[in-house]
C-alpha cells in the first residue's frame, strides 16, 4: 500500500515538472491563434482562430529577413553539424585507438579547453575576424560555434567502450585505417554519433551571441538574432512574432522527436 | 608495430586540434596582449597593468562578480538537487515507454532556443502579463508590478527562467548515469536489507558522482555564459543587478563606443575565475572518488 501511495506521488512529481517544463511553449502556440492586438492585452484564448494564424504566418512570411533568417540559420547548422562531429569523432577515435602518453597529454590539453568560456574570446576572436576579413560570413559561424573539445570529450568517453578485436580483425582483413573508421567504427558508434549531432545542432541553432557579433548585414543574419531585433523593438507586430518564436523551436523539436531512441543511447556514457 | 600508426594518431587528431589552437588557445592569448592596452576603438596603446589597475576601481565590475557568483552559488546546487530528485523520480518508473515519453518532455527546455524563451519570461514577469493577469483573477485590487524593474525582481526572474532552462538536461545526465546501474547491484542491495534511502546514499550517489561532478563544471561553466538570457531580459539592469561579466564585456565592446583592451582584462578575470572553479571541481573529484 505504502508502496503504491510512492509511486503515485512519484508521478504527480514528474507530471508537474512536465507541465512546467512544455507550458511557455504551449502558451506560445497558443497566442498564434490570435491577433495581435489580444496577444498585446495578453489575452490569448478569446478570439482564437485558425485565420488569424495564417494572417499571422503570412505577415511573417512577407518580411523577407525572416526566409534569409531561416535560410542561414539552416545552412550554418548543417555545416557546423557536419564539419565538428566528423573532426571531433576523429580526435575521440585516435586518443583511445592509438593511446599513448603523448595522445592523453593532447586529450587533456583540449579537455582544459572546456573551460574557456566564449564570452572570455569574443572580443579577441572578433578581431582577428576583422583581421582576416572574415566579418559577415556565415563560415565564420561555423569555424567558432564547432565545441569541440566537448564532443571530443564525448566521443573519447564512448570510444574507451569499443571493442577493440573489431579493430584488430578488420586489420587482419587488410583494411586501412581509414577505412576502419568508416566502415567498422562509425557504424557501430550510430548512437553517439547521432547525440552529438544533435548536441551540436542544437547549440548552434540556438546561439545569439557569436551570430549577433560577428553577422553585420541583414541578408547574413540567424534566426536568434532576427528574433531578438523583432522582439526588442517595440513597433512589431506581436502575432508574426509570436509564429516566429513557434518557429525557432519547431526544427529541433522535431529532430529530436526523431533522434531521441538514440540519443538516449548516446547519453549513457558520458 | 606501434611506429606504423603515427601517420594516422596525427591526422585523426590533427583538424581538432588546429581548431582548437587557432579559435580558442589563440584568441585567448590574443586575449592576454590586448589587455595591455587601452583606448577607444581603434586607437590602442600600450598601457602596462592599467587596465587591471582599472578592475578594481570599477564598481560594475564588483557588482557583475558579485551576481555571477550569487547566481553560481544559487543555481548550481538548485538545478542540481531538482535534476537529481527528477532522475530519481523517473528511474523509479517501471514502464520503459513512460520513462522515455517523461525523459523527453523533461528535455524539451533544453531545446528551446533561448532567445524565445526569454521572450517568453519576460512576458510573463511584465507589468500587463501573464503573472498580473493572473493575480488579477484572484485580487481584482492588485496593482501591476514590473517584477522586472526591481533589482530583486529581476535577479529572481533570471534565476527562475535557468532553473527552467537547465534542469531537464541535468535531469537527463543523471538519470543516464543512474540507469548505467546494473540492477542486479540494487536486487542485492535489497537482499541485504537496505532500505530506499540506504541505496540512494550507498550505491546510487557514489556511482553516478563522476556524473555529478561533470555537471556542477558544465553548470558553471554556464552560469558564465550567461548571455541571451540577460541581453532580452534585463539589459543588465535594473541598477546593473542582473549585470554578468558576459554581458558587461559585450556592453563594452558593442553597445557603447568599443573599449577592447578592458574588455579583455575582464575576459581574463572570467577565465581566470572560471578556470579556478573547474580545476577546484575537478581536484575535489579525484580526491573523493
Amino acid at each position: 500500500m505504502n508502496k503504491k501511495k510512492q509511486g503515485i506521488l512519484n508521478h504527480i512529481i514528474i507530471v508537474f515538472a512536465c507541465l512546467c517544463a512544455t507550458i511557455p511553449y504551449l502558451l506560445i502556440t497558443a497566442s498564434t491563434f490570435n491577433t495581435s492586438v489580444n496577444i498585446k492585452k495578453g489575452d490569448i484564448f478569446s478570439n482564437a482562430s485558425f485565420q488569424n494564424w495564417v494572417n499571422n504566418f503570412s505577415k511573417l512570411t512577407n518580411d523577407s529577413n525572416f526566409a534569409n533568417a531561416l535560410r542561414n540559420s539552416i545552412i550554418v547548422a548543417i555545416i557546423t553539424v557536419f564539419i565538428g562531429v566528423l573532426l571531433a569523432s576523429l580526435a575521440g577515435y585516435a586518443f583511445i585507438v592509438y593511446r599513448n602518453k603523448f595522445m592523453d597529454k593532447l586529450f587533456n590539453f583540449s579537455f582544459f579547453s572546456i573551460m574557456v568560456p566564449s564570452s572570455a574570446i569574443i572580443i579577441p576572436l572578433f578581431m582577428m575576424l576583422k583581421m582576416f576579413n572574415m566579418l559577415d560570413s556565415l563560415f565564420s559561424i561555423v569555424l567558432v560555434s564547432l565545441s569541440l573539445p566537448f564532443l571530443i570529450y564525448l566521443f573519447r568517453q564512448n570510444t574507451k567502450l569499443f571493442p577493440t578485436e573489431l579493430i584488430k580483425a578488420a586489420r587482419i582483413d587488410g583494411l586501412n585505417e581509414i577505412m576502419i573508421y568508416f566502415k567498422i567504427y562509425l557504424p557501430n558508434m550510430k548512437a553517439v554519433f547521432v547525440t552529438a549531432s544533435l548536441i551540436l545542432f542544437i547549440d548552434t541553432w540556438n546561439s545569439l551571441l557569436y551570430p549577433l557579433v560577428i553577422i553585420q548585414s541583414q541578408k547574413n543574419i540567424t534566426l536568434p538574432v532576427y528574433i531578438n531585433s523583432i522582439g526588442s523593438s517595440a513597433t512589431s507586430d506581436y502575432g508574426a512574432f509570436m509564429i516566429a518564436l513557434m518557429i525557432s523551436t519547431f526544427p529541433i523539436l522535431l529532430v529530436f522527436v526523431i533522434a531521441q531512441r538514440y540519443f538516449r543511447a548516446g547519453m549513457k556514457t558520458m | 608495430m606501434k611506429l606504423r600508426y603515427n601517420k594516422y594518431r596525427f591526422a585523426f587528431a590533427f583538424g581538432s586540434l588546429a581548431i582548437i589552437v587557432l579559435f580558442t588557445l589563440a584568441p585567448l592569448v590574443y586575449s592576454l596582449q590586448l589587455s595591455l592596452q587601452s583606448g577607444r576603438a581603434n586607437n590602442l596603446e600600450f598601457s602596462g597593468l592599467d587596465n587591471y589597475r582599472r578592475l578594481f576601481d570599477d564598481a560594475i565590475i564588483t557588482k557583475a562578480l558579485t551576481n555571477t557568483i550569487g547566481f553560481s552559488v544559487i543555481l548550481t546546487p538548485m538545478v542540481l538537487i531538482i535534476s537529481f530528485l527528477l532522475a530519481n523520480c523517473i528511474n523509479k518508473v517501471r514502464s520503459q515507454k513512460l520513462k522515455g515519453f517523461y525523459s523527453v518532455i523533461l528535455f524539451f527546455p533544453s531545446i528551446t532556443s533561448p532567445v524565445a524563451y526569454a521572450f517568453f519570461f519576460k512576458r510573463l514577469f511584465a507589468a500587463d502579463g501573464f503573472l498580473n493577469n493572473f493575480t488579477l483573477l484572484f485580487n481584482p485590487q492588485a496593482e501591476s508590478i514590473n517584477y522586472l524593474l526591481t533589482p530583486i525582481g529581476a535577479r529572481i526572474a533570471i534565476v527562475i527562467i535557468c532553473i527552467w532552462a537547465w534542469s531537464g538536461y541535468y535531469t537527463m545526465l543523471l538519470l543516464s548515469a543512474m540507469q548505467s546501474v546494473d540492477p542486479l547491484v540494487y536486487k542485492a542491495a535489497r537482499i541485504d536489507g537496505l532500505n530506499n534511502r540506504q541505496i540512494l546514499r550507498k550505491i546510487t550517489l557514489p556511482i553516478i558522482k563522476p556524473v555529478v561532478l561533470f555537471c556542477s563544471v558544465l553548470l558553471s561553466g554556464g552560469i558564465f555564459q550567461l548571455f541571451a538570457e540577460i541581453m532580452i531580459i534585463s539589459k543588465g539592469g535594473p541598477e546593473h543587478s542582473t549585470i554578468t561579466l558576459a554581458y558587461y564585456i559585450y556592453q563594452l565592446c558593442f553597445v557603447y563606443v568599443p573599449q577592447f583592451g578592458y574588455a579583455a582584462s575582464i575576459a581574463i578575470l572570467i577565465f581566470l575565475i572560471s578556470g579556478t572553479i573547474g580545476f577546484i571541481q575537478l581536484r575535489l573529484g579525484e580526491k573523493s572518488i
